[in-house]
């Protein structure tokens, strides 16, 4: 079975019954993660059954992964339990941590997704994280909107339950086992739209850097904080850069502390000067010809005219991720953002457009995995002809009306716990 | 009360009573506060009758071209919280925020008027962007503000931009809480202030009306939750205002005024309606404008709790004289502008109506203020209906 089609658990070390693979009847799984201590009878009843039982990954945090192979998946052993942070949140408070943006901090790994997708060029992106605290206190939502998040930017995160659970599934509790099959349904449900996340990312920004040595921390860092603003983007390793990577963009921030080499300066110096903006050091823009300094100021950088396009050099190194973020969207213009979610402060979204264009899908993630007080809405600057809500919550796909507005068009979305999906019908142009 | 459809004050008038203060004692005869009259009307909603009908409500008022022909006008915008944040579905205009087709409408008339720089400003929330940007959050397109009149700007009053040093605003008679405000210098530097505020309740000051908009008129960097110690900290913009202005857990920034007598209440339903009367004495408002077409009841946000709902009142007001027209916005929304702490609107908090005409910023006694097209009467409603 090709490593693609993976559909991995993470099989109990609890469940030595191979009866309970029955478990699996109908779902999607099609391959187990076994332990090493695992029967050997389960084994054989497993691949008896048509189940793939392959060694175990090499699990790695995403910093040592080598990017350079060729072949099999990139196992991402460190990504996080995807929530709403309650870090810094005093014990016994009604509160939740906030990080710099001012919003609700989320443990969420889009942005590691993202970057891995981006540098492992095809390869399939596996990813884990450690089981939190307590996990026996996990419940639905929490397992749902882990496989939710991975399935929606594009990664395989193997089916995995806590222990006290696992035991509660095997002794035949039916609350605990009717949750199981909601996970295996769930599964299913992101297995049938799997292209949704194979389709390019809508991005007006490449963020572009070697995210390695001295540029690992303020690259993550700028995925982790843009991702959190809801910008969105295309991370791209400065060595891929290319006038096709580049090509319908609006920005570049290029985030390399070394000066950019000349073969990439040939491909950025077109684009710049095309109307493109340029964000990076003073290296880097001594890489490039014709700047002409602007009137314009800004207090973190110096900006200049390049041909029809802009180069904003900051006035000294990268030392706030966020602000960089934050600059970045604004030097940019919001005015660029292809969609606005309203009362979205616990999701985080990613938008991906079918290859021919017609078809948007705004996959949505729920951190606070519980319906929002207010109605979720999204706004577009772009025509649309019809819109639909999916999510794995409904039984069937549900027409949004369309809320038509000089210059933007709105729809309002259902309640959503986790997961949901806004799918617009483009408009072409005429 | 009289209601006088065209009253055509002169502009000697209208100035007067748009910027004096009067000394007044502290706790003296409210009664002397100057009065100004208010124009009312109805406009169903932000279509075409607009423009119009706030055109006929400055005519009442005196005529727009007196007042700001040659001059620089700042308008001070109700943007309060989050742009992302709505109550329910509802865009954000047609609830706790000044719509922007009412700004627009108030700066193509000031252009028209002659208006020689217009200036739109506001600090907006735990936020350092500049004002366009913000705003777009919103799903506003600000090309359509910029495009009203010319030499159109925006402004995030929250910190200095461009500018060296914030203006200095001493509060009349010392104040109820600070003798004075640091304010960006797009207060100083205008002729003509104008406040457009939202028709709304408001959880710690019973209504928020034009006075109440000024509030957000304070740096975030002197007066935000992250604002300097010892001066302004032009990062410090992230947070509301809750700290300082609402708790009074600390000062702001040294550099500015500090706090008359800072062992006195920390109840933010005890300092809130003091602050807005001080800031409402120390930098005047010369315009007064209250967007009741769409607005909510029950808070001045969706992050209030409780009986909160959208509503169309369909109505406009403005004057020259703050305290008045938010008094006869207060009637307006069914309440008595005379009422005080214990009595709505002002059930858990005081009045900052009764606290800015103590400053001698205005009158809020509804027989001195005569009022310019409909009556107080046919137009009044009940916002807690």
């Amino acid at each position: 079975m090709p490593v693609a089609d993976l559909v991995p658990i993470e099989w109990p070390s609890e469940w030595q019954d191979p009866a309970l693979l029955q478990l699996l009847a109908g779902s999607p799984v099609n391959c187990l993660l076994l332990a090493k201590d695992v029967p050997a009878g389960l084994r054989a009843a497993a691949e008896a059954g048509g189940l793939a039982c392959p060694p175990p990954p090499a699990w790695k945090s995403w910093k040592e992964i080598d990017w350079s192979a060729k072949a099999g998946p990139v196992c991402i052993g460190d990504g996080v339990w995807p929530e709403l942070s309650m870090k810094g949140a005093d014990a016994g408070q009604d509160s939740t941590g906030s990080g710099p943006t001012g919003a609700p901090w989320l443990d969420a790994n889009g942005w590691l997704i993202r970057l891995a997708r981006a540098r492992a060029a095809g390869r399939p992106v596996w990813l884990r994280s450690d089981p939190p605290d307590k996990s026996e206190n996990l419940n639905t939502e929490n397992y749902l909107l882990a496989q939710s998040e991975a399935a929606a930017f594009g990664a395989v995160r193997p089916l995995w339950i806590a222990p006290a659970h696992a035991r509660q599934v095997a002794a035949g509790n039916p609350a605990v086992q009717a949750q199981f099959k909601r996970l295996l349904a769930n599964l299913a449900w992101h297995q049938q739209r799997r292209e949704w996340s194979q389709w390019p990312v809508l991005a007006r920004l490449v963020i572009a850097s070697d995210f390695a040595g001295p540029n690992e921390y303020t690259a993550s860092e700028t995925l982790l904080l843009a991702a959190r603003r809801n910008l969105s983007f295309q991370p791209v390793e400065t060595a891929r850069l290319s006038a096709a990577t580049l090509h319908g963009r609006r920005a570049l921030l290029y985030l390399d502390t070394q000066r950019m080499p000349a073969a990439t300066a040939a491909v950025v110096q077109p684009f710049v000067e095309s109307g493109g903006l340029l964000l990076c050091l003073k290296a880097s823009a001594g890489a490039l010809k014709g700047l002409r300094p602007l009137a314009e100021t800004h207090p973190r950088f110096a900006l200049h005219a390049c041909g029809k396009g802009r180069v904003a050099v900051c006035s000294g190194e990268w030392d706030d991720p966020y602000m960089l973020a934050l600059d970045t969207h604004l030097l940019m213009s919001r005015r660029y953002d292809a969609v606005r979610l309203f009362n979205s402060g616990s999701l985080s979204y990613i938008h991906t457009a079918s290859p021919d264009g017609k078809r948007w899908i705004v996959q949505m993630l729920n951190y606070a995995r519980r319906g929002a007080a207010h109605q979720v809405s999204l706004q577009t600057w772009q025509k649309v002809q019809a819109a639909r809500f999916h999510s794995p919550e409904l039984p069937q796909p549900q027409s949004l009306e369309l809320h038509r507005e000089p210059g933007q068009q709105e729809v309002y979305l259902p309640t959503f716990k986790v997961y949901g999906a806004v799918e617009l019908e483009i408009t072409p142009h005429a | 009360m009289r209601n006088h459809p065209c009253p055509g004050l002169s502009r000697r008038n209208f100035l007067a009573a748009a910027g004096a203060v009067s000394a007044v004692p502290l706790l003296g005869a409210p009664s002397s506060a100057p009065a100004a009259p208010v124009a009312i009307a109805r406009c169903p909603d932000y279509g075409a009758a607009l423009t119009p009908t706030l055109k006929t409500m400055m005519d009442q008022l005196g005529g727009l071209a007196k007042l700001v022909g040659g001059k620089t006008v700042t308008i001070k915008i109700n943007l309060t919280g989050s742009p992302n944040q709505r109550l329910g579905n509802i865009p954000a205009e047609h609830a706790q925020y000044t719509h922007p087709a009412v700004v627009g409408a108030v700066v193509r008339l000031m252009g028209e008027a002659g208006a020689r720089r217009i200036r739109i400003a506001e600090g907006c929330f735990s936020s350092s962007d500049p004002l366009p940007e913000f705003i777009m959050d919103a799903g506003w397109d600000p090309t359509h503000l910029l495009n009203a009149a010319s030499r159109v700007e925006m402004v995030n009053t929250n910190l200095l931009g461009s500018y060296k040093k914030y203006a200095r605003f001493v509060t009349p008679k010392g104040g109820h809480i600070f003798p004075g405000f640091d304010l960006h210098p797009a207060y100083e530097e205008c002729d003509v202030l104008v406040s457009i505020a939202k028709m709304k309740e408001h959880a710690t000051c019973g209504i928020t009306l034009a006075m109440k908009n000024m509030f957000g008129g304070t740096p975030l960097t002197i007066y935000g939750d992250n604002a300097g110690k010892d001066g302004p900290d032009e990062n410090g913009t992230q947070g509301g205002r809750g700290t300082i202005m609402h708790a009074g857990a600390r000062g702001p920034a040294k550099t500015a005024p500090q706090e008359n007598d800072p062992k006195s209440s920390r109840q933010d339903t005890y300092r809130m309606p003091r602050i807005v009367a001080d800031i409402a004495a120390a930098r005047p408002i010369q315009i007064a404008i209250i967007d009741g077409i769409y607005t909510m009841a029950g808070g001045e946000g969706p992050w209030n709790y409780g009986r909160l709902k959208p509503m169309r009142p369909g109505l406009l007001v403005a004057g020259a004289n703050a305290v008045c027209t938010d008094s006869v916005g207060a009637a307006l929304m069914g309440f008595d502008p005379m009422a005080d702490r214990g009595t709505a609107p002002f059930e858990r908090c005081d009045s900052s109506l009764r606290l800015a005409e103590e400053l001698g910023v205005g009158t809020r006694d509804l027989s001195r203020i005569e009022i310019a097209g409909l009556s107080i009467k046919d137009a009044a409603f009940r916002i807690r209906a």
